[in-house]
């Protein structure tokens, strides 16, 4: 297995077992019925657990339960986005089965559901300091809602049932717009959470090559005393160098909420300066939360020090992107 | 001088207060910087002159390891409060910072003064700055300086009280040290630009070789354990008033497993100096020290090795040269015993004055026993004040009578009301040791109340309850809990194992000597059932355990701190 720093890490999820069994009792279904799927027979159950997308809901899926049940109710939800998009947000198979009630049968269940994909994690490793290894950054996905646990698939699966020298099939997922500068250039980090995976990838690859300096890390999470993920590590990269600079933002700790832009925002002139040596900016995380307001800042910032109108500026990250100097990774 | 120091001698410590600007070091830079809640290596030194500690939560440390996480850090914050002297408004103010900056409990010392545990980095200062909000500070609480200055803690025991508390303030004021490091760091104060240039008159640029403790007695109460304190003065009293003090020096309990060379000393009585002389001579022995104690082994730089090494006959008459005029000869005192006596007593100040048992002088809310709830109302309705002893308890003191029942109300309200408490629990101490403290081999704190519900089940079975009997634990050989001078010491060696020394005087002025090494619980009761059995039935009439032991033989008296062997 053959993976860059950048790339990414592909690992199939199990589905949770209480899940499966809760969908089987509310069905009714018998759990060694026999279904045919893409990849062949096999019992409902099975099926559930380790083939169909169970924890999660998309558009799609809600879409075809409608065309197949035609519920009124649901045809409404449908029809009303902001109340769609919530009703996606954290709710699984089994919250439309008991809210939307209808008499299923296997067979018709399989065709409503999309195959269970297998989940991304950024790599936060170099094989050139680990040699065999792939190491990945896994948040566990854990949350209560109508006081129901609810379990990420893949995370939970990782952090419940897997042990260590366990076997778990993986596959490395390329990302060619991702990448470390080749000539060692300075590179902007940031990153929130588990967005931090690629910058350990990218550090150890640093070190691997011995290249120091030229380095800037933004790190944000909740709090500093818990969620500083490989704190010791980036310590250990600043004392060699390796690491450059690095700022974090813990938005907990204090009352006002502080977030990576705010960290940005405040070495504003400083960023420019290295944007203006030819640094690569890079960012990962959350799609939603984070990387509008990353985005929205680095314009901002661009604007701003560089004293020139927003459509410049816009311009001027455009170009970033087009030297491959703005890359991003957000999920 | 400065030209000549040869470094490459001294320890790493000498070099870091002389570089540190008066003991400013990059402390701002240190706490400034948000990559960890440590502090860099060298300002963890300087900063105990501020009056804080870095530690960690020993607990954690293995976890937090495997999460790529630096350890725990945080930091114990102790006060400056000479006589430990507490005002019911300072009293609430401390428990606040307590509940929002620290672990939620006040830990009363054997210094008399309050420790705040578990003050994360980013909160330093908000803490700092609330302590001087309430016009105490921390300065000198900690480091190579003088530290909190102890007095006779008790109003109720004698008249003269007054006389020692205003001696505590101002030995206090004379030797803290000057630089301006400290306002400021933590309160903000600017430098000001082209003043004269900084100087530590006393102390000289790299302050002592080591820390330096200060305690003032009146007998019979040695509360203040007088013959473990660097210099101490004992109050003599005649007519009523005190005459004069008299003069010992080179008291030090810290000692390290396996290093010979290293023992726990009580102080020699060295003269004798009226009242108002007592200043002057604290600073000119502060100096002999200062000049004399060695700045190559931290392990050999208290005063007592000092004042062994140049022998107490030299060591004195270099003290004699610099002062105006002669130590006299040192005058006849008598102690009856070290501990607290508990309860409420009427002073001749008329007054009422409780002395109360708090235990391992943690002050914490534990289910049903609201302590820290008590103390806070107490605070908010009394019309005296808190005095904390060196024992880790406290008195309620200068006490209406109508302001007495108030304060029963109040303890009974919270169940802390004093209970009948054995012989032997009433004279306990315990370090904080585990998790906090870097040193502890083993719990002490944690662990003690616990070890002493079962040894009271014998002392019960051999009608002993009631005998007082001194009992110190501590997690390492440092000494904080004083367990030398104990007549049952036990002193941490590893996780669940002690030592247990013996044969220390209920009066705090005998060293006690080892009696069994490395031995666990099952083993201390095993052994402490057979001495109280044997005291139990042949000991002479009031005879104290501490001097049982060594009359029958179990251990032998140690005459002198250098024979002491762990």
């Amino acid at each position: 297995m053959k993976y860059e720093p950048g790339d990414s890490v592909g690992i199939f999820a199990v589905n949770p077992e209480s899940l499966v069994e809760q969908i089987l009792q509310k069905t009714g279904f018998d759990p060694e019925y026999v279904v045919t799927l893409e990849n062949g027979e096999m019992t409902i159950r099975d099926a559930f657990s380790h083939h169909l997308e169970i924890t999660v809901l998309t558009f799609d899926t809600i879409k075809k339960y409608y065309e197949k049940t035609k519920l009124p109710e649901l045809g409404k939800l449908i029809n009303d986005d902001k109340k769609l998009d919530e009703y996606l947000y954290g709710h699984d198979l089994l919250d439309i089965l008991e809210d939307y009630p209808f008499d299923w049968n296997p067979n018709k269940l399989i065709e409503v559901l999309r195959q269970l994909p297998p989940r991304l994690y950024s790599i936060s490793s170099s094989q050139d300091m680990v040699g065999d290894e792939v190491h990945a950054t896994v948040s566990v996905v854990r949350y209560e809602r109508k006081s129901r646990l609810r379990n990420g698939a893949c995370s939970s699966h990782l952090a419940d049932n897997i042990e260590t020298d366990d076997q778990v099939p993986v596959y490395i997922e390329k990302n060619p717009s991702f990448k470390l500068p080749a000539n060692g250039a300075k590179i902007i980090m940031v990153g929130a959470g588990t967005g931090i995976a690629p910058y350990r990838a990218f550090l150890q690859q640093r070190e691997a090559d011995n290249n120091t300096g030229n380095t800037w890390l933004f790190f944000g999470d909740r709090h500093f005393q818990s969620d500083f993920l490989y704190q010791v590590e980036w310590q250990k990269w600043l004392k060699s160098n390796h690491l450059q600079k690095m700022d974090v933002a813990f938005s907990r700790d204090q009352e006002e909420k502080i977030y990576v832009q705010h960290k940005l925002q405040q070495n504003q002139q400083e960023i420019l300066k290295w944007l203006e040596e030819g640094a690569h900016f890079y960012l990962c995380g959350d799609m939603k939360k984070m990387a509008k307001d990353v985005n929205k800042t680095l314009l901002e910032i661009i604007k701003n020090q560089g004293g020139i109108t927003t459509e410049k500026a816009e311009e001027y990250v455009k170009k970033l992107k087009r030297e491959k100097r703005f890359q991003q990774d957000v999920y | 001088m400065d030209g000549t120091i040869n470094w490459a001698q001294l320890s790493e410590v000498e070099k870091l207060k002389y570089d540190s600007n008066f003991l400013r070091g990059t402390l701002v830079e240190s706490i400034a910087n948000p990559i960890t809640g440590a502090l860099t290596e060298s300002d963890t030194h300087i900063s105990k002159f501020h009056g804080f500690y870095q530690q960690t939560d020993r607990d954690l440390d293995k976890e937090r390891k495997q999460q790529k996480l630096e350890p725990a850090y945080s930091f114990l914050i102790r006060l400056r409060i000479p006589g430990g002297v507490v005002t019911p408004k300072q009293w609430l103010q401390l428990d606040e910072l307590a509940d929002t900056y620290a672990n939620g409990t006040l830990k009363l010392t054997t210094r008399q003064t309050f420790q705040f545990h578990g003050v994360i980095k980013r909160n330093l200062k908000k803490t700092i700055a609330g302590i001087n909000k309430t016009l105490l500070d921390t300065i000198a609480t900690c480091g190579d300086v003088n530290r909190n200055v102890m007095c006779h803690a008790n109003p109720a025991e004698s008249p003269l009280y007054p006389d020692v508390i205003e001696l505590a303030n101002a030995l206090s004021l004379h030797l803290l040290p000057q630089t301006r490091a400290y306002h400021e760091i933590w309160l903000d104060e600017k430098l000001v630009a082209g003043g004269p240039a900084e100087s530590e008159p006393i102390y000289g640029n790299r302050y002592l070789p080591r820390k330096f403790k200060i305690g003032i007695v009146i007998p019979p109460a040695n509360d203040c354990d007088i013959f473990s304190q660097d210099l101490g003065f004992i109050a003599i009293v005649e007519n009523g008033k005190i005459a004069g003090y008299n003069v010992v020096a080179g008291g030090g309990l810290g000692s390290t497993f396996a290093t010979p060379g290293t023992y726990p000393r009580t102080g020699t009585v060295i003269g004798y100096c009226l009242p108002g002389r007592v200043v002057e001579v604290a600073e000119k022995i502060l100096i002999v020290q200062r000049d004399n104690g060695n700045r190559q082994n931290r392990k050999q730089a208290r005063m007592k090795y000092t004042i062994d090494n140049m022998g107490v006959e030299k060591f004195t008459a270099e003290v004699q040269q610099l002062l105006s005029s002669q130590l006299e000869k040192p005058m006849e005192f008598h102690f009856s015993r070290t501990g607290d006596n508990f309860g409420w007593k009427k002073g001749t100040d008329n007054k009422w004055h409780l002395t109360f048992f708090v235990e391992g002088g943690r002050v914490k809310n534990d289910g049903e026993k609201t302590l820290k709830a008590a103390l806070r109302e107490v605070a908010e309705k009394t019309d005296g004040h808190f005095i904390l002893t060196g024992n880790q308890n406290m008195i309620f003191a200068a006490v209406s009578e109508k302001g007495k029942t108030v304060i029963d109300g109040i303890l009974k309200k919270h169940n802390v009301a004093p209970a009948q408490i054995s012989g032997l629990r009433k004279n306990s101490i315990a370090c904080v040791a585990l998790p906090t403290c870097p040193l502890a081999f083993a719990e002490a704190e944690r662990y003690l109340p616990s070890l002493i519900s079962k040894i009271e089940k014998i002392l019960e079975a051999k009608g002993l309850f009631k005998e007082e009997i001194v009992i110190r634990m501590t997690g390492c050989p440092n000494g904080c809990g004083r367990p030398y001078l104990a007549e049952i010491g036990l002193i941490g060696k590893s996780p669940g194992y002690y030592n247990l020394y013996l044969g220390g005087s209920f009066e705090g002025t005998r060293l006690n000597n080892l009696y069994r090494e490395t031995i666990d619980e099952a083993e201390i009761l095993r052994e402490l059932e057979a001495l109280f059995a044997d005291f139990a039935g042949s000991r002479i009439e009031s005879e104290r355990f501490g001097d049982f032991v060594i009359r029958k033989n179990y251990v032998k008296e140690i005459k002198e701190g250098k024979y002491f062997r762990h």
